[in-house]
């Protein structure tokens, strides 16, 4: 860091930093980074930030089911040929990916955006749980599929989630992924089989 | 089951070691402080990924390995279950210790080269380790006896292990939601799901627990008998916290036994959320050695309560090898000094009725000449091993040139 400094002019040294913060990205990485940088021609340099800006001025959060999107409310939610009667819940966007790739599910989503963890102080208060059982108390649905991940943070939101929805709409069918997925292992990491098994086989919480 | 090989490189005071152990009795003989005891850790570790001497992992890290602020320590070994050999592997790479704090390590575990859980690796080389220290599990806290159950148990049962590790990490959620809501900044409805964990695993702990001791008790009375002058009965109860709210003891069935941990639970919530910490589960639990009925941490003489703490070792070998099908390594750190004739032919039976022993000693007069001519004595000096004949003097000849030949089992770089 200290001879980095004595070398690197100021918004060279700024552009290492701010690699730096990137996850699994450190120091030696963010240099080379940035030297890259320094060496692209102007307008690729130029297309990188506006992308970057994009991605947060124009990414909204979708108002229904709280995925990531451009349009609000986002494609899947817009969609007629989808059943808007089965929401699926999953703790993070990558997760609907996974999900859509199996191309076995017509349903919709909800994404809480993290799962109960006091130790990363985030309770229930501080996850779209809100907005889920708004959906769900609105009407029109039949069926929630609560596809955590098989951790034991995943299973604590799960049972709350379950609880919750029981007390406000206990007319609806709740029910978790069939037990495919190993324990500890991510939804998005899992193959389409594993998953396609895992959503047929839902059972009831 | 036993160990063929032995690797260590940068663990506490060896810096390379590779050592072919044979079947049947290995003696391990050398002054104090020399690294015998560090061998059988070692060996221990590999069976359970635990130390019985540390919960700091950085610990194992040789110290001058630390220069540069980083290190790797490992400790490979290949243990064979008939001709089936298994290769088992923890590192630890240590980093930090600066400002005179202790270096922070990572573990990793590998079977046959591959990244494993520690699940996945407990069980392929089981072991009981006698040490003179024995006796603090009669008369220390608590949290010894539960981390003896724990580390006994994990080695047959993975059902326990990972409903342990589960248990832990509730535990640490848990608290920190207690504080949260003694703070105001959550609710006591928050609790419910962390509960309904705590009950599960706390009630799939408890039960195996009940199970285990009732084993090691009827097991270690029969031991206990052949070591003493039978006019004591020797026996282990299992004291779970639960059971105080009951008369009468645990119950039979698991559902009642959760229904059991959930009253307690709410009972107590009030208490909870202002101590901060979840004060009903396992974590509680306690164990009483008894000798006719009498606490034998309590009420034994010092004799009595190494008895039975030997009694408890033997007992647990029987434990292991009942439940696996597979004869534990038996690890003696330094206990044969402070045994009797009478105790030490008794765990000499056991040695000898097992697949393999490591034994350590400063004195090999503790041994009669047919078990030595028998056993395969190593000399340990400086973190450094050499074999010796089995009669016990040290191979004819100069060393430096005859090494090859009179040491093949063992080999090292300075
Ligand atoms: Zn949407």
């Amino acid at each position: 860091m200290a001879e980095r400094g004595a070398i690197a002019a100021a918004p060279v040294e700024k552009l290492i930093d701010e690699f730096n913060k990137l996850p699994g990205i450190g120091p030696k990485s963010a240099q080379r980074l940035a030297y890259h940088v320094l060496r692209t021609p102007p307008d690729d340099a130029r297309a990188l930030a506006q992308a970057i800006l994009d991605v947060k001025e124009r990414i909204i959060f979708c108002s229904v089911c709280q995925n990531i999107t451009d349009e609000d409310p986002c494609s899947i939610c817009a969609s007629t040929a989808r059943d808007h009667a089965a929401i699926c819940v999953v703790e993070e966007p990558l997760d609907i990916l996974a999900l859509e790739r199996t191309r076995s599910f017509k349903g919709v989503y909800h994404v809480l955006h993290g799962v109960i963890s006091p130790l990363n102080g985030i309770t229930e208060d501080d996850i779209k749980v809100a907005e889920l059982l708004g959906r769900v108390r609105a009407g029109g649905v039949t069926e929630v599929i609560l596809a955590m991940n098989p951790t034991l943070e995943g299973d604590v939101t799960l049972m709350t989630l379950e609880r919750r929805i029981h007390r406000d709409a206990p007319a609806v069918r709740v029910t978790r992924l069939a037990r495919g997925l190993s324990t500890g292992s991510d939804l998005e990491y899992a193959d389409e089989m594993t998953l396609t098994r895992a959503l047929e086989g839902r059972q009831p919480v | 089951m036993y160990l063929g090989q032995l690797s260590l490189s940068n663990f506490r005071n060896y810096r390379r070691l590779d050592l072919e152990l044979p079947a049947g009795a290995s003696i391990f003989w050398g002054e104090n402080a020399q690294g015998k005891t560090n061998l059988l850790e070692a060996v221990y570790l590999l069976a359970t990924t635990r130390s019985p001497r540390t919960t700091n992992d950085a610990e194992f890290v040789r110290w001058d390995a630390m220069e540069d602020g980083i290190a790797a320590t490992r400790i490979i070994g290949r243990a064979y279950r008939g001709r089936v050999a298994t290769q088992i592997e923890i590192a630890l790479m240590a980093r930090g210790g600066e400002d005179g704090q202790l270096p922070k390590a990572a573990k990793r575990l590998r079977v046959n080269g591959i990244p494993r859980r520690a699940t996945e690796m407990i069980g392929n080389l089981l072991a009981v380790l006698f040490t003179s220290q024995d006796i603090d599990l009669l008369t220390g806290p608590p949290a010894g006896r539960r981390r003896y159950l724990d580390l006994t148990l994990s080695q047959i049962d993975h059902a326990y292990l990972r409903a342990l590790q589960r248990y832990q990490r509730v535990m640490q959620q848990r608290n920190m939601l207690l504080r949260r809501i003694g703070e105001g900044r959550a609710t006591p409805e928050q609790l419910a799901s962390w509960n309904e964990e705590l009950i599960l695993q706390g009630s799939a702990i408890t039960t195996a627990r009940a199970q285990a001791v009732t084993e090691l008790s009827i097991g270690a009375a029969q031991v206990h008998r052949t070591l003493s002058d039978q006019r004591e009965q020797m026996s282990i109860r299992y004291t779970p916290q639960l059971a105080e709210e009951r008369r009468g003891g645990l119950p039979e069935s698991v559902e009642e036994l959760r229904q059991l941990y959930r009253t307690a639970i709410v009972r107590r919530q009030a208490k909870e959320i202002a101590a901060g910490v979840s004060l009903v589960g396992p974590h509680r639990d306690d164990l009483v050695f008894e000798l006719s009925g009498r606490s034998a941490g309590a009420y034994g003489s010092r004799a009595q309560q190494r008895t039975v703490a030997l009694a408890l070792r033997l007992a647990e070998a029987a434990f292991l090898r009942e439940r696996s099908g597979e004869e534990p390594v038996l690890l003696l750190d330094d206990i044969l000094s402070e045994l009797d004739q009478r105790r030490r032919a008794a765990v000499l039976d056991a040695v000898l009725a097992t697949q393999q022993s490591l034994i350590t000693t400063a004195e090999l007069d503790r041994f009669t000449p047919a078990f030595l001519a028998g056993a395969a004595v190593f000399d340990v000096a400086a973190g450094t091993l050499r074999r010796v004949t089995p009669t016990g003097g040290t191979a004819a000849g100069d060393q430096g040139s005859d090494a090859a030949e009179t040491a093949p089992a063992v080999s090292q770089s300075p």
